[in-house]
């Protein structure tokens, strides 16, 4: 676990900052087209029911 | 038993998402910090060592912070949080400390860097004490694993977050742009 965590803090943590990062602006809108909150969403409450037959 | 969570609102807070991936964070806080008008602001992290990582990068990025963590002596936390109380820095990165909400006016954007696992967490992290409710927005950074977190959190509190428009309305958090509309309809600053 620790071992997870550590690369975790690595992969957030450990790209330098260069001249992109900080003059390049992230790109909210492309990201946010990665992820269909309401395809998710329902995808997450289609497998409440085994979730709840489990417990 | 006080119920604390009876006592936070999300009121005021207008909430939004960003999808991000994990390696992206740094550069996306980056980009907020430069486009968002921030008169104060309060980044969480999901623990000590994150804290600790996230303050070097901001200082690293050209901005000011102090920090808090659990892990510190109480006195030094004491001794921060009053200084960032008093004004005498813009940005606060923190892990779980607050018990009771953010009862500093001056703070206007919350950002979870880490977006917690729990509903109870979340509210005390962006949720304000009643008396203190006012305008405010809360942006969290989301990957592709937090979505149990994110769908379990908006249904146990009964909200929403939203994807992060492309132009966050002033009027949402920025205090010399709130218009109030008073009893009898008149709008004033």
């Amino acid at each position: 676990k620790e071992r997870m965590r550590k690369t975790r803090d690595e992969t957030t943590f450990g790209t330098p900052i260069d001249e992109d990062m900080l003059t390049t602006e992230f790109d909210f809108e492309k990201n946010l087209a990665l992820f269909d909150k309401q395809a998710v969403i329902e995808e997450i409450q289609s497998l409440k029911p085994d979730v709840v037959r489990q417990a | 038993e006080i119920n604390l969570m009876d006592e936070l609102t999300l009121k005021g807070v207008t909430q939004f998402y960003a999808f991000v991936q994990e390696r992206q964070k740094v550069h996306c806080l980056n980009t907020l910090f430069s486009k968002l008008q921030i008169n104060q602001s309060i980044i969480f992290c999901n623990s000590t060592q994150r804290v600790e990582l996230l303050a070097k990068k901001i200082t690293d990025l050209g901005y000011s912070c102090y920090y808090i963590h659990a892990k510190m002596a109480q006195a030094h936390r004491n001794r921060v949080f009053h200084d960032f109380r008093a004004g005498l820095c813009r940005n606060l990165v923190c892990s779980d400390l607050f018990t009771r909400g953010i009862d500093i006016q001056a703070v206007n954007v919350v950002i979870n860097f880490d977006f917690p696992k729990m509903a109870e967490t979340y509210l005390h992290r962006i949720g304000r004490s009643g008396r203190f409710g006012h305008l405010g927005i809360a942006i969290n950074l989301i990957t592709y694993d937090d979505r149990f977190a994110l769908h379990r959190i908006e249904q146990e509190l009964g909200t929403e977050i939203k994807p992060i428009p492309k132009v966050i309305e002033p009027s949402l958090y920025v205090a010399e742009h709130h218009f109030e509309e008073d009893d009898e309809g008149n709008i004033s600053k």
